[in-house]
């Protein structure tokens, strides 16, 4: 149990991500419709979806970039809109589009970001220099984020999300960009960090990932949460995890 | 966001006419002055119009480095099967509209009050904009976008260190020969010899501007309008008409052939940097006087500042244009007579409406895009434990420190020279210092009521409805403060001669007055501000 300076207490039961009962519209469209979600502490989430279906839009309502039209997300038991820094400090995010500024080095953007969540210099050091070994930035380090090619700026927002040694990852399509050994390299690193406690929300198109990665996975279309549930429970009968989020998303084909 | 843009639209046609009727007064008024009016002034339409045509050309060299070469569009478009000539132009007519276009619209209130003066039929002045005005527009922007294409091959041939001497050496040679024409000035002594007195009014009628050049062109133009001589006014149209034309497809052509592999040596450029070191970077961001998040926001803003040359270069040109400013108060206020209390106010106030028009101006071009400059990566402020205050207060007081140091450097100088003392100096001062809050706050609070987080040229940025319509409340804000100081100062100046009792009553008016429109321009755009910031989805 630990008691918030809120004074409510929380209980290790806390789910590490709650969506709750969630509703984003976007103008005459429902990105997400009704989203009701717990996400345990220490496991590995698969979100899956086809195009549009509102996955990238659960992630940044997790991140608090986008604001839910009702409903409720909570991160460790705290609300992300009504107490946004405490539930900021413990999530690191990596967007689907990994833009970092041009003008800084990667060196220097994660620097930056470690005086966003208040790390000492000390610390921050002693993190950055892990995380580069960890991604295998090498001379990249010190270069300009403008020179940096798609994956090359793909592994320093990863590590940017790692840096404050956070409870909660979000991260919308890791594997975008990367070669195959930065594809594996983030994999064991995610392996990783969930064995060690951490919890990850991952989205992806890449089905055959989130068959190796995910501990539950939930597919999600047009805003609704269709599926939820360990592997065998959403492939039902079917071989192939493909075959089930065919017949998922488009059950008047009939798969 | 179409009321934003119907309502700055709204602005604007305001503006334009309340500049109009401005720059009617401005013209009547010398005009009414003897033997002197006509002639000093054409000299300052003269002056006006090479100004207007100098900034004009350096503001599309400026812009020209976001538009021609750092835009996203360009490597589609050079994947195309389209000319690079085709994509030349394109992207040459995207530079002239947003750099020129300001100016351009300003240019036409002129233009519009000097026909209303000489009497110019609708069409008359109709004919001056459209082949006159518009021409001179078109041709100072295809003289800044060539001198920029050859100083980039410059840099392609030999170095771009090279290139960037060349500029300053530019910069400093025009700040030169301005500090040395003011030597031929308009100034004659008190005590002058009436044949001293018809030399200057002599050199006064003689035409300053060259004849080579388009502003002359434009200016002779209107003269010959004036003078009821239309075969003349029609040969200087039709100059700067063909001119602007002939030199448009000579530009395409040329610049057009160079512009790919300038575009590519740009480019390259971008990769040649001098290196950090790692402590030092660690140092920046962690370590410093002020606490973590705040210390990071700011020095990740600085650094983006000063590894962006077109920010960093348009502030130079500024500085440089503030020196020859700075450098004519001293000259003028050598020869001029200040103990007269009228020419001392005057001078003051023109003196306090510039500094407020410079706040302005640094206002928008550089405060007013703060916001949007977060651009792609609001995500990494966004989903930190940062908030949308912190952001907030943050952008303004980098901008408050830096601009509000430079005013009040120019505020103290200038009293100085001018012999400024008292409680006039405490009341310009004072004045600068509110007029910055002021203003920062606003083009802050604007920022954020009308961020562009797509565009990453900051040009371009405060040329967006909500960036023009930031400009128009500041130089109103700025007329209104200058009018409300004014009333008591000049009792304060009655009062000195003996001919009013102290204006106690006006200066606690004028406080009140002060108070309550510093306080409105500051906290309306900041509130709104921050509550959009605040609801908007990243």
């Amino acid at each position: 149990m630990s008691i918030g300076n809120d004074g409510r207490v929380r209980s290790t039961d806390t789910p590490a991500i709650r969506f709750d009962h969630v509703f984003k519209r976007f103008n005459t469209i429902n990105a997400i419709d009704d989203l009701t979600l717990d996400i345990r502490p220490g496991e590995l989430f698969g979100f899956l979806g086809p195009n549009g279906a509102g996955k990238t839009t659960a992630m940044k309502l997790a991140a608090g970039l986008v604001q839910p039209t009702k409903g409720a997300i909570q991160i460790v038991g705290w609300d992300v809109q009504e107490e946004p820094l405490k539930a900021k400090q413990i999530v690191g995010f990596v967007p689907d589009n990994p833009y970092i500024y041009e003008s800084l080095t990667g060196r220097e953007f994660l620097h930056y970001c470690a005086g966003l969540y208040k790390m000492d210099s000390a610390e921050t050091a002693r993190r950055v220099a892990e995380l580069f070994d960890r991604f295998a930035i090498g001379d990249w380090a010190d270069k300009r984020a403008g020179e940096y090619s798609h994956g090359m700026k793909q592994r320093i927002v990863m590590a940017s999300a790692f840096l404050h040694n956070p409870k909660v990852i979000l991260i919308d399509e890791p594997m975008i960009g990367l070669d195959p050994a930065g594809v594996k390299l983030v994999k064991k690193v995610l392996r990783e960090y969930c064995a060690s406690g951490g919890t990850v929300f991952l989205s992806t198109h890449t089905l055959s990932n989130a068959e190796e990665l995910s501990d539950r996975i939930g597919i999600i279309n047009r805003g609704k949460l269709i599926t939820c549930g360990t592997l065998d429970e959403v492939r039902r009968d079917r071989l192939h995890l493909e075959d089930a989020f065919l017949a998922w998303t488009n059950p008047e084909l009939k798969l | 966001m179409r009321l934003g843009k119907l309502t700055s639209l709204l602005v604007i046609v305001l503006f334009g006419i309340g500049a109009t009727f401005f720059f009617r007064t401005v013209f009547e008024n010398l005009l009414d002055l003897e033997s002197i009016g006509e002639p000093l002034l054409w000299r300052v339409i003269g002056i006006a119009l090479v100004t207007v045509f100098a900034l004009l050309i350096v503001s599309n060299l400026i812009t020209g480095i976001a538009t021609l070469y750092r835009s996203d569009e360009i490597p589609f478009m050079f994947s195309k099967p389209v000319s690079y000539h085709k994509v030349y132009l394109s992207r040459f007519i995207d530079n002239l509209l947003y750099s020129s276009w300001s100016l351009a619209v300003l240019g036409v209130p002129i233009v519009i009050a000097w026909g209303l003066v000489f009497h110019a039929s609708l069409w008359t002045t109709s004919a001056l904009i459209i082949f006159g005005l518009l021409p001179l527009v078109l041709i100072a922007a295809e003289l800044g976008t060539a001198a920029l294409t050859l100083l980039i091959l410059i840099a392609r041939w030999t170095s771009p260190k090279l290139a960037m001497t060349i500029v300053i050496g530019v910069i400093i040679g025009a700040v030169g020969v301005v500090v040395q024409q003011r030597s031929h000035g308009l100034v004659v002594e008190g005590t002058a010899r009436m044949s001293t007195v018809e030399r200057y009014l002599t050199g006064l009628s003689r035409e300053n501007l060259s004849p080579a050049t388009p502003p002359y062109w434009l200016a002779a133009a209107m003269r010959a309008v004036q003078r009821r001589n239309h075969q003349r006014a029609a040969f200087f149209g039709v100059l700067l008409t063909l001119t602007s034309l002939v030199w448009l497809r000579w530009l395409v052509r040329w610049s057009g052939k160079a512009y790919y592999p300038s575009w590519a040596a740009f480019s390259e450029f971008t990769g040649l940097r001098s290196r950090a070191s790692p402590a030092h970077a660690a140092r920046r961001f962690t370590r410093g006087w002020l606490p973590n998040p705040l210390n990071a926001m700011l020095r990740k803003d600085i650094l983006q500042f000063i590894r962006n040359p077109s920010q960093w270069g348009q502030f130079l040109i500024l500085i440089a244009f503030l020196l020859v400013y700075l450098l004519n108060l001293v000259y003028v206020s050598s020869r001029l007579n200040f103990d007269d209390p009228h020419w001392k106010t005057m001078v003051l106030f023109l003196n306090f409406a510039f500094t407020g028009f410079i706040l302005a101006t640094l206002s928008v071009r550089f405060v007013f895009p703060l916001i949007s400059l977060e651009g792609r990566g609001f995500w990494t402020l966004r989903s930190a434990p940062v908030s949308v205050n912190l952001l907030f207060w943050e952008k303004f007081f980098l901008a408050f420190a830096v601009f509000m140091g430079l005013c009040e450097l120019i505020v103290f100088f200038s009293n100085h020279v001018l012999h400024v003392t008292g409680a006039m100096m405490i009341l310009t001062t004072a004045a600068t210092f509110l007029m910055g809050i002021a203003l920062t706050g606003l083009a802050i609070g604007m920022g954020a009521l009308f961020p562009d987080f797509k565009d990453q040229s900051p040009m371009r940025i405060a040329s967006t409805p909500g960036g023009v319509l930031t400009v128009v409340i500041s130089l109103i804000y700025v007329a209104v403060m200058v009018a409300i100081l004014g009333w008591p100062a000049r009792g304060y100046f009655l009062y000195l001669l003996g001919r009013a009792p102290f204006p106690a009553g006006r200066a606690l008016v004028a406080l009140g007055l002060v108070l309550g429109v510093n306080t409105l321009i500051l906290l309306i755009p900041v509130r709104f501000g921050r509550y959009a910031i605040q609801v908007r989805d990243a």
